[in-house]
Protein backbone atom coordinates (compact mmCIF):
# COMPACT_ATOMS: atom_id res chain seq x y z
CA UNK A 1 0.00 0.00 0.00
CA UNK A 2 1.57 3.76 -1.14
CA UNK A 3 2.10 6.35 1.64
CA UNK A 4 -1.10 8.42 0.06
CA UNK A 5 -3.40 5.19 -0.27
CA UNK A 6 -7.42 5.61 0.30
CA UNK A 7 -9.17 2.35 1.02
CA UNK A 8 -12.34 1.76 -1.20
CA UNK A 9 -14.42 -0.85 -1.95
CA UNK A 10 -15.49 -1.38 -5.64
CA UNK A 11 -18.65 -3.37 -6.37
CA UNK A 12 -18.07 -4.75 -10.17
CA UNK A 13 -21.72 -5.24 -11.10
CA UNK A 14 -21.01 -7.12 -14.12
CA UNK A 15 -19.71 -9.76 -11.56
CA UNK A 16 -22.23 -9.47 -8.76
CA UNK A 17 -24.80 -12.15 -8.70
CA UNK A 18 -27.24 -11.12 -5.54
CA UNK A 19 -25.76 -14.11 -3.64
CA UNK A 20 -25.75 -11.45 -0.76
CA UNK A 21 -22.61 -13.32 0.55
CA UNK A 22 -21.16 -9.96 1.51
CA UNK A 23 -24.08 -8.94 3.70
CA UNK A 24 -24.33 -12.29 5.38
CA UNK A 25 -20.79 -12.69 6.30
CA UNK A 26 -20.74 -9.04 7.73
CA UNK A 27 -23.46 -9.21 10.08
CA UNK A 28 -21.91 -12.66 11.31
CA UNK A 29 -18.84 -11.28 11.42
CA UNK A 30 -19.20 -8.50 13.40
CA UNK A 31 -22.38 -9.73 15.33
CA UNK A 32 -24.78 -7.04 13.89
CA UNK A 33 -28.35 -6.68 15.56
CA UNK A 34 -31.44 -7.70 13.82
CA UNK A 35 -32.72 -4.74 11.38
CA UNK A 36 -28.52 -3.21 11.53
CA UNK A 37 -27.52 -4.05 7.61
CA UNK A 38 -23.99 -2.38 7.42
CA UNK A 39 -24.06 -3.89 4.04
CA UNK A 40 -26.68 -4.59 1.74
CA UNK A 41 -27.32 -5.91 -1.97
CA UNK A 42 -29.90 -4.00 -4.82
CA UNK A 43 -30.75 -5.52 -7.61
CA UNK A 44 -31.94 -2.36 -10.36
CA UNK A 45 -34.15 -3.31 -13.17
CA UNK A 46 -35.00 -6.53 -11.74
CA UNK A 47 -36.78 -8.79 -14.16
CA UNK A 48 -35.56 -6.38 -17.48
CA UNK A 49 -33.82 -8.68 -19.99
CA UNK A 50 -30.26 -6.97 -20.26
CA UNK A 51 -30.76 -3.43 -17.63
CA UNK A 52 -30.86 -5.91 -14.55
CA UNK A 53 -27.77 -5.77 -12.58
CA UNK A 54 -26.82 -6.25 -8.64
CA UNK A 55 -24.77 -3.60 -6.53
CA UNK A 56 -23.36 -4.25 -3.16
CA UNK A 57 -23.82 -1.01 -1.39
CA UNK A 58 -22.04 0.23 2.19
CA UNK A 59 -20.21 3.06 3.35
CA UNK A 60 -17.98 4.13 0.79
CA UNK A 61 -15.62 5.29 3.01
CA UNK A 62 -15.68 8.91 1.41
CA UNK A 63 -12.70 11.45 1.01
CA UNK A 64 -14.82 14.48 2.13
CA UNK A 65 -17.51 12.57 4.03
CA UNK A 66 -20.77 14.54 4.08
CA UNK A 67 -21.34 12.89 7.32
CA UNK A 68 -18.25 13.91 8.94
CA UNK A 69 -19.29 17.61 8.08
CA UNK A 70 -22.53 17.39 9.47
CA UNK A 71 -22.00 15.51 12.60
CA UNK A 72 -22.99 17.97 15.23
CA UNK A 73 -20.68 16.62 18.26
CA UNK A 74 -17.80 15.62 15.74
CA UNK A 75 -17.73 11.72 16.07
CA UNK A 76 -16.44 10.88 12.57
CA UNK A 77 -12.67 10.79 12.41
CA UNK A 78 -10.87 9.69 9.10
CA UNK A 79 -7.92 7.50 9.40
CA UNK A 80 -4.48 8.38 7.66
CA UNK A 81 -5.24 5.67 5.01
CA UNK A 82 -8.71 7.03 4.58
CA UNK A 83 -10.93 4.83 6.41
CA UNK A 84 -13.43 6.68 7.52
CA UNK A 85 -14.90 5.91 11.25
CA UNK A 86 -17.02 6.90 14.27
CA UNK A 87 -16.80 6.88 18.66
CA UNK A 88 -20.44 5.12 19.66
CA UNK A 89 -19.40 6.89 22.75
CA UNK A 90 -19.94 10.26 21.48
CA UNK A 91 -23.00 9.77 19.20
CA UNK A 92 -26.02 11.06 20.37
CA UNK A 93 -27.93 9.25 17.43
CA UNK A 94 -29.27 11.98 15.74
CA UNK A 95 -28.95 10.72 12.52
CA UNK A 96 -28.28 13.65 10.69
CA UNK A 97 -25.26 11.88 9.07
CA UNK A 98 -27.98 9.73 7.13
CA UNK A 99 -29.67 12.61 5.83
CA UNK A 100 -26.34 13.84 4.56
CA UNK A 101 -25.03 10.32 3.53
CA UNK A 102 -25.51 9.74 0.02
CA UNK A 103 -25.73 6.01 0.16
CA UNK A 104 -27.88 5.73 3.15
CA UNK A 105 -24.89 4.03 5.15
CA UNK A 106 -25.34 4.67 8.59
CA UNK A 107 -27.64 2.42 10.30
CA UNK A 108 -29.72 3.20 13.65
CA UNK A 109 -30.77 0.04 15.81
CA UNK A 110 -34.94 1.16 17.74
CA UNK A 111 -33.41 -0.44 20.81
CA UNK A 112 -34.40 3.23 22.40
CA UNK A 113 -37.50 3.58 24.69
CA UNK A 114 -40.69 3.54 22.98
CA UNK A 115 -38.78 2.80 19.91
CA UNK A 116 -36.07 5.40 19.60
CA UNK A 117 -32.94 5.27 17.80
CA UNK A 118 -29.95 4.12 19.12
CA UNK A 119 -26.04 4.97 18.39
CA UNK A 120 -25.37 4.71 14.73
CA UNK A 121 -23.35 1.89 13.27
CA UNK A 122 -21.75 1.62 9.83
CA UNK A 123 -19.17 -0.34 7.91
CA UNK A 124 -16.20 0.03 9.77
CA UNK A 125 -14.06 -1.59 6.27
CA UNK A 126 -13.72 -3.83 9.69
CA UNK A 127 -11.00 -1.73 11.03
CA UNK A 128 -12.64 -1.46 14.58
CA UNK A 129 -13.44 2.09 15.73
CA UNK A 130 -11.35 4.47 18.58
CA UNK A 131 -10.75 1.88 21.48
CA UNK A 132 -7.55 -0.25 22.04
CA UNK A 133 -7.63 -2.16 19.11
CA UNK A 134 -8.56 -5.55 19.13
CA UNK A 135 -9.42 -5.09 22.88
CA UNK A 136 -13.08 -6.73 24.05
CA UNK A 137 -14.72 -3.32 23.80
CA UNK A 138 -14.05 -2.33 20.41
CA UNK A 139 -14.91 -6.10 19.39
CA UNK A 140 -18.29 -5.01 21.20
CA UNK A 141 -19.34 -1.89 20.29
CA UNK A 142 -17.78 -1.99 16.30
CA UNK A 143 -17.00 -6.22 15.38
CA UNK A 144 -14.25 -7.28 14.25
CA UNK A 145 -10.80 -5.29 13.62
CA UNK A 146 -9.66 -7.65 10.52
CA UNK A 147 -7.21 -4.72 9.49
CA UNK A 148 -5.33 -4.61 12.39
CA UNK A 149 -4.51 -8.63 11.42
CA UNK A 150 -3.63 -7.69 8.23
CA UNK A 151 -6.91 -8.95 6.69
CA UNK A 152 -9.46 -7.78 3.87
CA UNK A 153 -12.57 -6.97 5.14
CA UNK A 154 -14.96 -10.27 5.30
CA UNK A 155 -17.64 -8.98 2.81
CA UNK A 156 -14.77 -8.74 0.59
CA UNK A 157 -12.97 -11.81 0.97
CA UNK A 158 -16.35 -14.17 1.14
CA UNK A 159 -17.11 -12.67 -2.53
CA UNK A 160 -17.78 -15.63 -4.45
CA UNK A 161 -17.47 -13.94 -7.89
CA UNK A 162 -14.91 -11.64 -6.65
CA UNK A 163 -17.25 -8.52 -8.05
CA UNK A 164 -16.54 -6.50 -4.75
CA UNK A 165 -13.29 -5.52 -4.66
CA UNK A 166 -11.42 -3.41 -1.53
CA UNK A 167 -8.31 -1.93 -1.07
CA UNK A 168 -5.82 1.17 -2.30
CA UNK A 169 -8.01 3.14 -4.88
CA UNK A 170 -5.19 3.05 -7.43
CA UNK A 171 -5.21 -0.76 -6.71
CA UNK A 172 -8.29 -1.61 -7.09
CA UNK A 173 -8.86 0.80 -10.33
CA UNK A 174 -5.97 -1.12 -11.78
CA UNK A 175 -7.59 -4.57 -11.52
CA UNK A 176 -10.90 -2.86 -12.63
CA UNK A 177 -9.43 -1.73 -15.65
CA UNK A 178 -7.65 -4.74 -16.60
CA UNK A 179 -11.10 -6.37 -16.18
CA UNK A 180 -12.77 -4.21 -18.53
CA UNK A 181 -9.30 -4.36 -21.28
CA UNK A 182 -9.35 -8.31 -21.05
CA UNK A 183 -13.69 -8.63 -21.19
CA UNK A 184 -13.95 -11.00 -24.34
CA UNK A 185 -10.45 -12.29 -24.13
CA UNK A 186 -8.78 -15.46 -22.57
CA UNK A 187 -10.36 -18.24 -20.84
CA UNK A 188 -10.93 -16.04 -17.66
CA UNK A 189 -13.89 -14.25 -19.46
CA UNK A 190 -15.78 -17.44 -20.59
CA UNK A 191 -17.14 -19.72 -17.21
CA UNK A 192 -15.79 -23.00 -16.17
CA UNK A 193 -17.14 -25.64 -18.76
CA UNK A 194 -18.16 -23.03 -21.47
CA UNK A 195 -16.01 -24.09 -24.21
CA UNK A 196 -16.42 -28.16 -23.54
CA UNK A 197 -20.57 -26.92 -24.07
CA UNK A 198 -20.45 -24.72 -26.68
CA UNK A 199 -16.48 -24.31 -28.49
CA UNK A 200 -14.69 -21.49 -28.13
CA UNK B 1 -67.14 55.96 12.90
CA UNK B 2 -64.47 55.33 15.25
CA UNK B 3 -64.79 51.18 15.34
CA UNK B 4 -64.06 51.94 11.15
CA UNK B 5 -61.07 54.14 12.47
CA UNK B 6 -59.70 51.06 14.76
CA UNK B 7 -60.44 48.19 12.30
CA UNK B 8 -58.13 50.19 9.11
CA UNK B 9 -55.01 50.66 11.89
CA UNK B 10 -55.58 46.88 13.11
CA UNK B 11 -56.02 45.59 9.07
CA UNK B 12 -52.89 48.27 8.44
CA UNK B 13 -50.97 46.28 11.38
CA UNK B 14 -51.15 43.20 9.63
CA UNK B 15 -50.97 44.47 6.54
CA UNK B 16 -47.27 45.58 7.53
CA UNK B 17 -46.43 42.20 9.85
CA UNK B 18 -48.02 40.10 6.72
CA UNK B 19 -45.56 42.21 4.35
CA UNK B 20 -42.38 41.53 6.61
CA UNK B 21 -43.24 38.46 7.09
CA UNK B 22 -43.29 37.92 2.94
CA UNK B 23 -39.89 39.68 2.52
CA UNK B 24 -38.51 36.96 5.45
CA UNK B 25 -39.52 33.82 3.86
CA UNK B 26 -38.06 34.95 0.56
CA UNK B 27 -34.94 36.04 2.15
CA UNK B 28 -34.99 32.85 4.19
CA UNK B 29 -36.13 30.40 1.10
CA UNK B 30 -34.37 32.02 -1.59
CA UNK B 31 -31.12 33.87 -0.91
CA UNK B 32 -30.77 31.74 2.53
CA UNK B 33 -31.03 28.33 1.74
CA UNK B 34 -28.92 26.61 -1.34
CA UNK B 35 -31.55 23.92 -1.37
CA UNK B 36 -33.05 23.96 -4.47
CA UNK B 37 -36.53 25.30 -4.17
CA UNK B 38 -37.63 24.82 -7.48
CA UNK B 39 -37.06 21.29 -6.37
CA UNK B 40 -38.68 21.71 -3.13
CA UNK B 41 -42.13 23.26 -4.45
CA UNK B 42 -42.21 20.06 -6.70
CA UNK B 43 -41.88 17.57 -4.09
CA UNK B 44 -44.39 19.44 -2.14
CA UNK B 45 -47.16 19.43 -4.79
CA UNK B 46 -45.90 15.90 -5.32
CA UNK B 47 -46.39 15.04 -1.69
CA UNK B 48 -49.93 16.65 -1.62
CA UNK B 49 -50.72 14.36 -4.97
CA UNK B 50 -50.00 11.33 -2.54
CA UNK B 51 -46.32 10.58 -3.72
CA UNK B 52 -43.69 10.66 -0.98
CA UNK B 53 -40.30 9.36 -3.57
CA UNK B 54 -39.60 13.15 -4.25
CA UNK B 55 -38.60 11.83 -7.83
CA UNK B 56 -40.02 15.02 -9.37
CA UNK B 57 -39.51 13.99 -12.93
CA UNK B 58 -40.65 10.51 -14.41
CA UNK B 59 -38.39 7.59 -13.55
CA UNK B 60 -38.55 6.36 -17.04
CA UNK B 61 -37.27 9.17 -18.39
CA UNK B 62 -34.07 9.07 -16.56
CA UNK B 63 -30.80 7.51 -18.31
CA UNK B 64 -29.93 3.82 -16.81
CA UNK B 65 -27.30 5.12 -14.80
CA UNK B 66 -29.43 7.68 -13.67
CA UNK B 67 -32.16 4.89 -12.74
CA UNK B 68 -29.98 2.89 -10.57
CA UNK B 69 -28.53 6.32 -8.98
CA UNK B 70 -32.13 6.66 -7.72
CA UNK B 71 -32.91 3.14 -6.94
CA UNK B 72 -30.00 2.62 -5.10
CA UNK B 73 -29.60 5.73 -2.97
CA UNK B 74 -32.76 7.92 -3.25
CA UNK B 75 -33.97 10.63 -5.78
CA UNK B 76 -32.04 14.06 -6.04
CA UNK B 77 -29.65 14.00 -3.48
CA UNK B 78 -27.85 17.58 -4.57
CA UNK B 79 -31.51 19.01 -4.15
CA UNK B 80 -31.98 19.21 -0.19
CA UNK B 81 -28.75 17.63 1.20
CA UNK B 82 -26.43 20.06 0.79
CA UNK B 83 -28.57 22.17 2.49
CA UNK B 84 -29.31 20.33 5.28
CA UNK B 85 -25.18 19.88 5.67
CA UNK B 86 -24.62 23.47 5.56
CA UNK B 87 -27.42 23.97 8.00
CA UNK B 88 -25.48 22.08 10.89
CA UNK B 89 -22.49 24.25 10.70
CA UNK B 90 -23.72 27.45 10.35
CA UNK B 91 -26.63 27.12 12.82
CA UNK B 92 -24.35 26.16 15.67
CA UNK B 93 -21.68 29.63 14.46
CA UNK B 94 -24.91 31.73 13.21
CA UNK B 95 -27.81 31.01 15.45
CA UNK B 96 -25.94 32.50 18.42
CA UNK B 97 -25.24 35.70 16.28
CA UNK B 98 -29.59 35.60 15.31
CA UNK B 99 -30.25 35.35 19.03
CA UNK B 100 -27.93 38.33 19.91
CA UNK B 101 -29.91 40.40 17.25
CA UNK B 102 -33.26 39.57 18.83
CA UNK B 103 -32.41 40.09 22.17
CA UNK B 104 -30.62 43.28 21.25
CA UNK B 105 -34.63 44.14 19.26
CA UNK B 106 -36.30 43.44 22.24
CA UNK B 107 -34.18 45.23 24.57
CA UNK B 108 -34.50 48.59 21.86
CA UNK B 109 -37.98 48.03 22.46
CA UNK B 110 -37.74 47.79 26.02
CA UNK B 111 -36.08 50.82 25.92
CA UNK B 112 -38.50 53.00 23.73
CA UNK B 113 -41.22 52.07 25.85
CA UNK B 114 -39.38 53.03 28.98
CA UNK B 115 -39.05 50.09 30.61
CA UNK B 116 -42.26 47.63 32.14
CA UNK B 117 -45.28 48.33 33.00
CA UNK B 118 -46.40 47.23 36.59
CA UNK B 119 -49.62 46.91 38.46
CA UNK B 120 -49.98 48.76 41.91
CA UNK B 121 -51.39 46.09 43.89
CA UNK B 122 -52.05 47.10 47.47
CA UNK B 123 -54.96 44.65 48.11
CA UNK B 124 -53.44 40.94 47.43
CA UNK B 125 -56.60 39.12 48.78
CA UNK B 126 -59.33 40.70 46.60
CA UNK B 127 -59.06 37.90 43.80
CA UNK B 128 -60.71 37.02 40.35
CA UNK B 129 -60.49 33.74 39.05
CA UNK B 130 -59.21 34.09 35.56
CA UNK B 131 -57.93 30.14 35.15
CA UNK B 132 -59.61 27.11 35.36
CA UNK B 133 -58.11 23.95 36.48
CA UNK B 134 -58.15 22.26 33.02
CA UNK B 135 -56.98 25.57 31.75
CA UNK B 136 -53.73 25.71 34.31
CA UNK B 137 -53.31 22.53 33.39
CA UNK B 138 -53.11 22.79 29.69
CA UNK B 139 -51.00 26.00 30.06
CA UNK B 140 -47.93 25.08 32.67
CA UNK B 141 -47.75 21.39 30.67
CA UNK B 142 -47.52 23.50 27.42
CA UNK B 143 -44.86 26.01 29.17
CA UNK B 144 -42.37 23.04 30.45
CA UNK B 145 -42.92 20.72 27.78
CA UNK B 146 -42.08 23.56 25.42
CA UNK B 147 -39.29 24.76 26.94
CA UNK B 148 -37.78 21.28 27.77
CA UNK B 149 -37.78 20.64 23.92
CA UNK B 150 -35.93 24.22 23.33
CA UNK B 151 -32.91 23.13 25.63
CA UNK B 152 -33.30 19.63 24.54
CA UNK B 153 -33.43 20.92 20.35
CA UNK B 154 -30.29 22.83 21.31
CA UNK B 155 -28.50 20.44 22.76
CA UNK B 156 -28.81 18.25 19.30
CA UNK B 157 -27.80 21.96 17.90
CA UNK B 158 -24.79 23.32 19.47
CA UNK B 159 -23.52 19.63 19.60
CA UNK B 160 -19.82 20.85 19.55
CA UNK B 161 -20.70 22.60 22.90
CA UNK B 162 -22.19 19.04 24.67
CA UNK B 163 -19.57 17.42 23.07
CA UNK B 164 -21.84 14.27 23.14
CA UNK B 165 -21.91 11.32 24.80
CA UNK B 166 -24.50 9.84 27.41
CA UNK B 167 -26.20 13.16 28.81
CA UNK B 168 -26.58 14.67 25.52
CA UNK B 169 -27.72 11.38 23.71
CA UNK B 170 -30.46 10.95 26.68
CA UNK B 171 -31.41 14.40 25.88
CA UNK B 172 -31.65 13.65 22.39
CA UNK B 173 -34.11 10.73 22.73
CA UNK B 174 -36.15 12.46 24.92
CA UNK B 175 -36.77 15.04 22.79
CA UNK B 176 -37.71 12.82 20.52
CA UNK B 177 -40.47 11.30 22.91
CA UNK B 178 -41.35 14.66 24.89
CA UNK B 179 -41.96 16.23 21.30
CA UNK B 180 -44.59 13.27 20.89
CA UNK B 181 -45.56 13.70 24.21
CA UNK B 182 -46.82 17.90 23.45
CA UNK B 183 -48.94 16.75 20.57
CA UNK B 184 -51.93 16.74 23.03
CA UNK B 185 -50.58 19.04 24.45
CA UNK B 186 -50.06 21.75 21.63
CA UNK B 187 -53.29 20.17 20.10
CA UNK B 188 -55.41 21.69 23.44
CA UNK B 189 -53.55 25.10 23.82
CA UNK B 190 -54.57 25.92 20.03
CA UNK B 191 -57.77 25.41 20.88
CA UNK B 192 -57.56 27.34 24.51
CA UNK B 193 -55.80 30.30 22.91
CA UNK B 194 -57.92 31.14 20.34
CA UNK B 195 -59.31 33.97 21.18
CA UNK B 196 -61.29 35.75 18.38
CA UNK B 197 -64.59 33.86 19.14
CA UNK B 198 -66.69 37.58 18.22
CA UNK B 199 -69.21 35.49 15.75
CA UNK B 200 -69.07 32.40 17.87
CA UNK B 201 -72.86 31.56 19.66
CA UNK B 202 -71.57 30.41 23.72
CA UNK B 203 -74.07 27.58 24.47
CA UNK B 204 -73.14 27.64 27.94
CA UNK B 205 -70.78 30.82 29.19
CA UNK B 206 -69.73 28.32 32.52
CA UNK B 207 -68.26 26.05 29.94
CA UNK B 208 -66.80 28.33 28.11
CA UNK B 209 -64.97 29.98 30.44
CA UNK B 210 -62.95 26.69 31.70
CA UNK B 211 -61.91 25.62 27.94
CA UNK B 212 -61.22 29.25 26.47
CA UNK B 213 -59.02 31.37 28.00
CA UNK B 214 -60.29 34.92 28.58
CA UNK B 215 -59.53 38.26 27.40
CA UNK B 216 -58.57 39.96 23.34
CA UNK B 217 -55.51 39.90 21.66
CA UNK B 218 -54.00 43.07 20.58
CA UNK B 219 -52.35 43.03 17.29
CA UNK B 220 -48.64 41.63 18.11
CA UNK B 221 -50.53 38.62 20.46
CA UNK B 222 -52.82 37.85 17.76
CA UNK B 223 -49.76 37.57 15.21
CA UNK B 224 -47.72 35.37 18.01
CA UNK B 225 -50.75 33.20 18.22
CA UNK B 226 -51.53 32.47 14.88
CA UNK B 227 -47.85 31.98 14.04
CA UNK B 228 -47.42 29.72 17.44
CA UNK B 229 -50.23 28.10 14.90
CA UNK B 230 -48.78 27.69 11.78
CA UNK B 231 -45.19 27.12 12.83
CA UNK B 232 -45.98 25.07 16.00
CA UNK B 233 -48.14 22.85 13.32
CA UNK B 234 -45.14 22.32 11.02
CA UNK B 235 -42.90 21.47 13.83
CA UNK B 236 -45.36 18.51 14.82
CA UNK B 237 -46.72 17.20 11.92
CA UNK B 238 -42.79 17.43 10.39
CA UNK B 239 -41.11 16.06 13.76
CA UNK B 240 -43.79 12.80 14.06
CA UNK B 241 -43.26 11.65 10.73
CA UNK B 242 -39.28 12.29 11.71
CA UNK B 243 -39.33 9.88 14.89
CA UNK B 244 -41.85 7.68 12.88
CA UNK B 245 -40.45 6.74 9.61
CA UNK B 246 -37.48 4.59 10.19
CA UNK B 247 -36.16 3.20 7.12
CA UNK B 248 -34.25 0.24 7.09
CA UNK B 249 -31.99 -0.70 4.69
CA UNK B 250 -34.04 -2.05 2.17
CA UNK B 251 -36.86 1.00 2.35
CA UNK B 252 -34.28 4.07 2.62
CA UNK B 253 -33.90 5.14 -0.62
CA UNK B 254 -37.93 5.09 -1.10
CA UNK B 255 -38.22 7.52 1.78
CA UNK B 256 -34.84 9.23 2.39
CA UNK B 257 -35.97 12.50 0.33
CA UNK B 258 -39.17 12.64 2.48
CA UNK B 259 -36.90 12.70 5.87
CA UNK B 260 -35.14 15.10 4.16
CA UNK B 261 -37.54 17.76 3.54
CA UNK B 262 -39.14 17.17 6.54
CA UNK B 263 -36.45 18.29 8.68
CA UNK B 264 -35.38 21.01 6.48
CA UNK B 265 -39.33 21.93 7.18
CA UNK B 266 -38.42 21.23 11.25
CA UNK B 267 -35.10 23.53 11.08
CA UNK B 268 -37.12 26.57 9.18
CA UNK B 269 -40.25 26.02 11.71
CA UNK B 270 -37.98 25.83 14.90
CA UNK B 271 -36.04 28.94 13.71
CA UNK B 272 -39.31 31.20 12.69
CA UNK B 273 -41.08 29.95 16.61
CA UNK B 274 -38.55 30.87 18.03
CA UNK B 275 -39.09 34.57 17.47
CA UNK B 276 -42.72 34.49 18.14
CA UNK B 277 -41.63 32.38 21.47
CA UNK B 278 -39.59 34.97 22.37
CA UNK B 279 -41.90 37.40 21.63
CA UNK B 280 -45.00 36.21 23.46
CA UNK B 281 -42.73 36.07 26.75
CA UNK B 282 -41.38 39.43 26.37
CA UNK B 283 -45.39 40.68 26.01
CA UNK B 284 -46.27 38.49 28.72
CA UNK B 285 -43.65 38.80 31.33
CA UNK B 286 -40.82 41.50 30.75
CA UNK B 287 -42.13 44.64 29.16
CA UNK B 288 -45.43 44.20 31.34
CA UNK B 289 -44.70 42.39 34.32
CA UNK B 290 -46.56 39.05 34.63
CA UNK B 291 -48.40 38.23 37.55
CA UNK B 292 -46.85 34.15 37.38
CA UNK B 293 -48.35 33.17 40.54
CA UNK B 294 -51.61 33.43 38.75
CA UNK B 295 -50.87 30.63 36.27
CA UNK B 296 -50.47 27.97 38.99
CA UNK B 297 -53.34 28.67 41.47
CA UNK B 298 -55.79 30.13 38.61
CA UNK B 299 -56.51 33.77 40.56
CA UNK B 300 -55.39 37.14 39.96
CA UNK B 301 -55.29 40.03 41.89
CA UNK B 302 -58.48 42.41 40.93
CA UNK B 303 -56.51 45.57 40.85
CA UNK B 304 -53.85 43.79 38.24
CA UNK B 305 -56.81 42.55 35.78
CA UNK B 306 -57.86 46.57 36.64
CA UNK B 307 -54.75 48.24 35.52
CA UNK B 308 -53.44 45.67 33.05
CA UNK B 309 -55.95 43.02 31.34
CA UNK B 310 -59.23 45.10 31.58
CA UNK B 311 -60.17 42.86 28.25
CA UNK B 312 -60.05 39.52 30.98
CA UNK B 313 -62.09 41.77 33.40
CA UNK B 314 -64.44 42.61 30.60
CA UNK B 315 -64.80 38.59 29.56
CA UNK B 316 -65.80 37.70 33.04
CA UNK B 317 -69.27 39.60 33.33
CA UNK B 318 -70.17 38.16 30.22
Amino acid sequence: MSMNARMKFYCDESRCIHCDGCSVACAEAHELPVGVNRRKVVTINEGKIGLEYSLSIACMHCTDAPCEEVCPVDCFYIREDGIVLHSKDKCIGCAYCLYACPFGAPQFPQDGAFGTKGVMDKCTMCAGGPEETNSNKERELYGQNRISEGKVPVCAAMCSTKALLVGDAASVSNIFRERVLSAGHGVQSAPYGWDKAYGK
Amino acid sequence: MENNKSLLSEMKAYLIIGFLFILLTYWYFWLATIADIDYVFKFILQIMQGNFSGQVVPYESLSHHEQGVVTLYGASYDAIAPEVIRAFEERQHLLPIVFLVEFLLFLSMFVIAKGRKQAQITDYSNTVQVYSLFQRAVLLLNIVFMIYLFITGFSITFGNITGGGELARFMRSTHEIVGVGWIPIWFLITIIAFKDHRFFVRPSSKLWKSIFLRGKYKHMDRINYYAFVAFSTLLVVSGFVLWYLHPDSNTHAEVIQLKRLLLFLHFMGSAIISFFTFETVYSYVVSVKGYLPGVITGRLPKEYLEQLRVDVLEEENK
